[in-house]
């Protein structure tokens, strides 16, 4: 009946399962869960923006306020028509803070469900899920943003618009193996977390985002941009936002991390999951 | 037909907070040698790879069958919290086996798994999904809830209003509105006052009257009298005494400890 939602229910083990299955079962059983973290992801949401006057339209409002600001200033700066360069500049935010909001909420995703993995046998791949949730949320309010960016500026919408959905799909499914596996590392070893900070901060810099790869011709090497994970995990949904196909190199190189990732990431589940409460 | 069973469960805890040098040195000294001496907490050790560990529990073999109501009884850090833990498998033991079968519940803690910021409805729905309770059923269930909890108006006003003891009655209605085929406990029903501890008592005897298991840690047995008809007395991670309640308890309340085999002291294997 309520198969999905037996949380803390151990089912007979009369057969010995392995390690492998363990953690299979585990990420298979945290997605049945949805329910229970989809309401987690919500009431944290809540509980951050609780007694305020705006709830979580606060996030709409900082967000449309740094990119009004941000956009301004480089407009000028770079010389460029604010109508091309507006929407060029509150996507590729809108999808950083997305990306950098995951991977600075990662490290610490088992410590801080310590009391629920200390008290209920549940999947800890629900508090992964439950993260990348948050952070989709989040990144729902700031649409708004770019929904009314677009309609101010004004964006070609084409067919290739569309792309966008799989693209955020294909960005959630590689968002929650990052997460999972930063959550194991981080649980362990406590300096990971200041670690992402720091490398975060340097690829805000080197990845385009408030400037454009044209801008740099001439300038630096492509090599340096297309080398760069994060820039293809923004463009592959920077570009469908801005009506156009991501480049086939995006596309590629996605699709491989997101595969070549849940492979590592599963190895190490397998290993060190019967570790993670342990480590807390 | 739900039972647990544990084969030579070892927990073996490894400390990371660059302890190793200052406890180097006196490491052995307190648990090895003929004169042990009993301090409280578990044993500390080291494993096979030469890191400090605390041994939580030490090769605990039972069996826990249909209509057994247990009290694990013990000190502080006897192991009582650990036991229960790798019964609800939460923690997969560093050694031995652990074979369970059944629904498990477990209510460890229950008032921490609530947001104090939420009103009482809301934390009914918060803890309740934890534990497994769909949304649908919890509102079927809040009539009784209410009922038990008894927290009148307060169900509306935030969880930080609330005292210890106001979480428990909520923790404890929540806990026990589904009935498992195996509930655990750790230490729950102490906090409550008087009232409510006879109000706990019991229902969980009437969760508990047919073919299931209950297992509760306790400082306290003379509350268990009743509801459990067996004891494990545990002392420093090892079963020191298993068998009826009232028998255990007395060993529990003398002090008496003396497990039938000699605690060995742990091998600093090379």
């Amino acid at each position: 009946m309520d198969a999905t939602l037996n949380a803390n229910t151990t089912t007979a083990q009369a057969v010995e399962i392995t390690a492998a299955q363990r953690a299979h079962r585990d990420i298979v059983d945290g997605l049945r869960l949805w329910p229970v973290w989809a309401a987690l992801a919500w009431h944290d949401i809540r509980i951050r923006y609780i007694r305020t006057l705006l709830g979580p339209l606060w996030i709409t409002v900082s967000m449309a306020v740094s990119v009004f600001a941000l956009g301004l200033v480089f407009s000028k700066i770079f010389n460029t028509d604010l109508g091309n360069y507006l929407p060029f500049l509150t996507a590729g935010l809108l999808i950083w803070g997305f990306i950098s909001g995951i991977l600075l909420e990662a490290a610490p995703t088992f410590s801080t469900a310590q009391l629920i993995i200390l008290s209920v046998s549940a999947p800890y791949s629900m508090h992964v899920y439950r993260g990348v949730l948050r952070q989709i949320i989040i990144f729902g309010h700031n649409v708004l943003v770019f929904v009314g960016v677009v309609l101010v500026v004004g964006v070609s919408v084409t067919p290739a618009t569309l792309l966008f959905f799989p693209a955020l799909l294909l960005v959630c499914v590689i968002m929650a193996w990052v997460t999972l596996l930063l959550a194991i590392v981080g649980t362990r070893f406590r300096d990971l977390q200041p670690i992402i900070t720091t490398i975060l901060q340097l690829f805000f810099f080197v990845t385009p985002l408030i400037w454009d790869r044209d801008q740099l011709a001439g300038r630096a090497h492509p090599i340096w941009i297309d080398i760069n994970p994060f820039y293809h995990i923004i463009e592959i949904m920077r570009a469908p936002m801005l009506g156009k196909v991501p480049p086939l190199l995006t596309i590629v190189t996605v699709v491989a991390i997101a595969i070549g990732g849940w492979l590592a990431t599963y190895a190490m589940f397998t290993r060190f999951r019967r570790r993670i409460p342990y480590w807390l | 037909m739900s039972h647990i069973l544990l084969d030579r469960v070892s927990v073996e805890i490894p400390i990371y907070s660059g302890l190793d040098r200052s406890l180097k040195l006196n490491l052995f000294r307190s648990a090895g040698g003929g004169a042990v001496l009993r301090s409280a907490g578990g044993i500390i050790g080291r494993d096979r790879r030469n890191r400090i560990v605390v041994r939580a529990l030490d090769d605990v073999t039972l069996h826990v069958e249909d209509g057994d109501r247990v009290a694990l009884l013990g000190r502080n850090g006897a192991g009582k919290t650990t036991l229960l833990r790798v019964m609800a498998d939460v923690m997969e033991p560093t050694g031995g086996r652990v074979q369970i079968s059944g629904r498990t519940s477990t209510l460890f803690n229950l008032a921490g798994l609530m947001d104090p910021e939420l009103p009482g409805y809301e934390n009914v729905f918060y803890a309740g999904g934890l534990i497994g309770i769909p949304r649908s059923r919890l509102k079927k269930l809040m009539p009784d809830i209410e009922a038990f909890a008894e927290l009148g108006d307060f169900l509306r006003m935030p969880v930080r209003t609330y005292s210890a003891g106001m979480k428990v009655r909520l923790g404890f209605a929540v806990a026990t509105c589904i009935q498992p085929d195996i509930l655990l406990m750790d230490e729950v029903i102490g906090a409550g006052d008087v009232h409510f501890v006879d109000k706990a008592v019991r229902r969980a005897q009437q969760l508990y009257k047919q073919s299931n298991i209950l297992v509760v840690a306790s400082h306290a047995p003379e509350l268990l009298h009743g509801l459990c008809n067996k004891a494990i007395l545990l002392d420093h991670g090892k079963i020191a005494a298993m068998g009826a309640l009232d028998e255990i308890a007395k060993r529990y309340a003398a002090g008496d400890y003396t497990s039938p085999t000699p605690v060995p002291a742990p091998q600093p294997t090379a």
